[in-house]
């Protein structure tokens, strides 16, 4: 198993303070949690980051792993190809701690990538980076015609519609009525 | 590079749609059946929707609104303009049936503005309003073709839900209009209003009343003011306008006209952006509520004004003009 590093550096530097040294609040350490995608691939991310996952976050608020604990449990999102996660991880690092601005130049860009980025970014609850991403799903469509809508988001015409129904329900009718010989069979 | 949208869970779809304009919307409405079904079942703002049956807008809570029209030439189909116009094809060449389909597709119960010029208009769009409980907030009636058109008229906006505003603008031929408005909304604005009896007059429960080039002489306006002093005109904010029969032979509340208070005052009411300046006379009602009223007599349209200065909404401004001219002599 592989492990990339991916936040250990971009922790928020120490904030400057006026009040005296004697003080201070001690600094807690950042806790590091783990995670893996499809690809199995791990990467260690820092709590901070990945307070921008609602679904994340709701999983190690109660946990108090340690950090050998949250290493050897990491979280595995199967259902996430291992780029995708990378650009989500890299994504909650860089906005570790403070709020996405309107313009966000730090997103990803691959368009290519956008359908299997959108639905991780569902999955895992992160809202900004949905807004950003369901934006970018609607910057597609911008002053097209029905026609290149069609054609863009791949929607099917209403011929297609029917013809994909009518055969789903003949699919349907023939697998019905294997199972009824099938069980036939069986009865005698 | 194409993605497929219908393969994302129908609540992703909706934050798609939430980043999409009306002509966006719209436009993907009329790529298929399917989109068109969950489209309506994600619709995700309260749209409102105005029409003058020339044009459409669509627009969320007040903000400019997003017009279609249509396209002059089809080429220009769905091309969108600086002035936030797009050209679109009506459905069936009529707008009425585009303004239905729309009204559908974008899940509206409320329509912002409705104007017509046309009797037919409002007789097609008077069915669907009601057939889908729509809420009007504000008609505007211009010229209908002749009286009887304007008197179905008042029989149909009778029957539709307008809350905000009734505005007409018929110069009837004769004073004898059969219909009659029963249903009010918060303000009433008549131009041409000589139709307008006292007995209507007796009923409108709106709150602001404008009459213009009515009928009205002193004894209608002293019946109509006496209820409102008994109490029985709760709603009434202001009631204003021109009236060919006021003179000055007899009295209202118990004052011959001209009826004019020495003291100019400015009224801004804080829910509406109207200052309104009044020479009033004060007169009080059975609730201890305040008002103001000024009747200037001219050779041809005397005018009227009455407002009802409610403390809790109303800043009232008030200058002694006499008091200042003193100082300044």
């Amino acid at each position: 198993m592989s492990s990339t590093e991916q936040g250990t550096s971009s922790a928020a530097p120490a904030e400057p303070t006026t009040a005296p040294e004697s003080a201070a609040a001690p600094e807690v350490p950042e806790s590091f949690y783990y995670v893996h995608g499809k690809d199995k691939v791990v990467h260690k991310v820092s709590a901070g980051a990945l307070q921008h996952s609602a679904l994340i976050h709701g999983m190690i608020s109660n946990l108090g792993y340690t950090e050998e604990q949250a290493k050897a449990n990491p979280f595995p999102f199967e259902n996430i190809d291992g780029d995708i996660l990378q650009m989500v991880v890299d994504w909650c690092n860089q906005h570790k701690g403070k709020p996405t601005p309107p313009e966000d130049t730090n997103l990803p860009k691959q368009k290519e990538k956008l359908f299997d980025l959108v639905l991780a970014v569902n999955y895992l609850e992160i809202k900004e980076l949905l807004t950003y991403c369901c934006k970018q799903v609607a910057m597609m469509v911008k002053g097209k015609s029905p026609e290149e809508i069609r054609e863009i988001w791949m929607i099917p015409t209403d011929a297609e519609d029917e013809a994909a129904e009518k055969e789903a329900k003949k699919r349907a009718g023939k697998e019905a009525a294997g199972e009824t010989a099938a069980a036939a069979g069986d009865a005698k | 590079m194409p993605i497929a949208l219908l393969k994302f869970p129908t609540d992703l779809l909706g934050e798609v749609f939430k980043e999409c304009n009306p002509f966006e919307l719209y436009n993907v409405s009329l790529c298929s059946k399917r989109i068109r079904i969950v489209l309506k079942s994600r619709m995700p703002r309260c749209w409102k929707i105005s029409s003058d049956f020339i044009a459409i807008g669509v627009m969320c809570r007040n903000d400019d609104a997003y017009k279609f029209e249509a396209a002059s030439r089809p080429e220009d189909c769905y091309k969108v303009n600086v002035r936030r116009t797009m050209q679109i094809k009506f459905r069936n060449g009529k707008v009425m049936d585009s303004l239905d389909y729309m009204l559908d597709i974008f899940g509206c119960s409320t329509m912002k503005c409705m104007a017509f010029l046309v009797y037919n208009d409002l007789l097609k769009f008077s069915k669907i309003a009601i057939d889908k409980k729509l809420e009007i907030e504000e008609c505007h009636i211009d010229e209908m073709n002749n009286d009887q058109e304007f008197s179905d008229s008042l029989a149909l906006i009778n029957q539709m839900n307008i809350t905000k505003l009734i505005e007409l603008d018929h110069r009837v031929s004769s004073r004898i209009v059969p219909h009659r408005i029963t249903r009010f909304p918060d303000e009433l604005r008549i131009y041409n209003s000589s139709w307008f009896s006292i007995e209507q007059l007796m009923i409108c429960t709106s709150a602001a009343i404008y009459l213009r080039d009515s009928y009205l002489n002193n004894e209608d306006m002293d019946r109509f003011l006496q209820k409102w002093k008994r109490g029985e005109l709760p709603n009434l904010r202001v009631m204003k306008g021109s009236s060919v029969k006021l003179d000055g032979e007899s009295p209202i509340l118990e004052m011959y006209p001209p009826i004019r208070g020495q003291t100019k005052t400015t009224i801004k009411r804080i829910s509406v952006d109207d200052p309104y300046t009044i020479y009033g006379v004060k007169v009080h009602n059975d609730q201890g509520l305040e008002g103001l009223l000024e009747i200037n007599l001219t050779p041809r349209y005397s005018r009227f004004a009455f407002i009802v200065i409610d403390p809790t909404d109303t800043v009232t401004e008030e200058i002694d003009e006499n008091f200042v001219g003193a100082e300044e002599d």
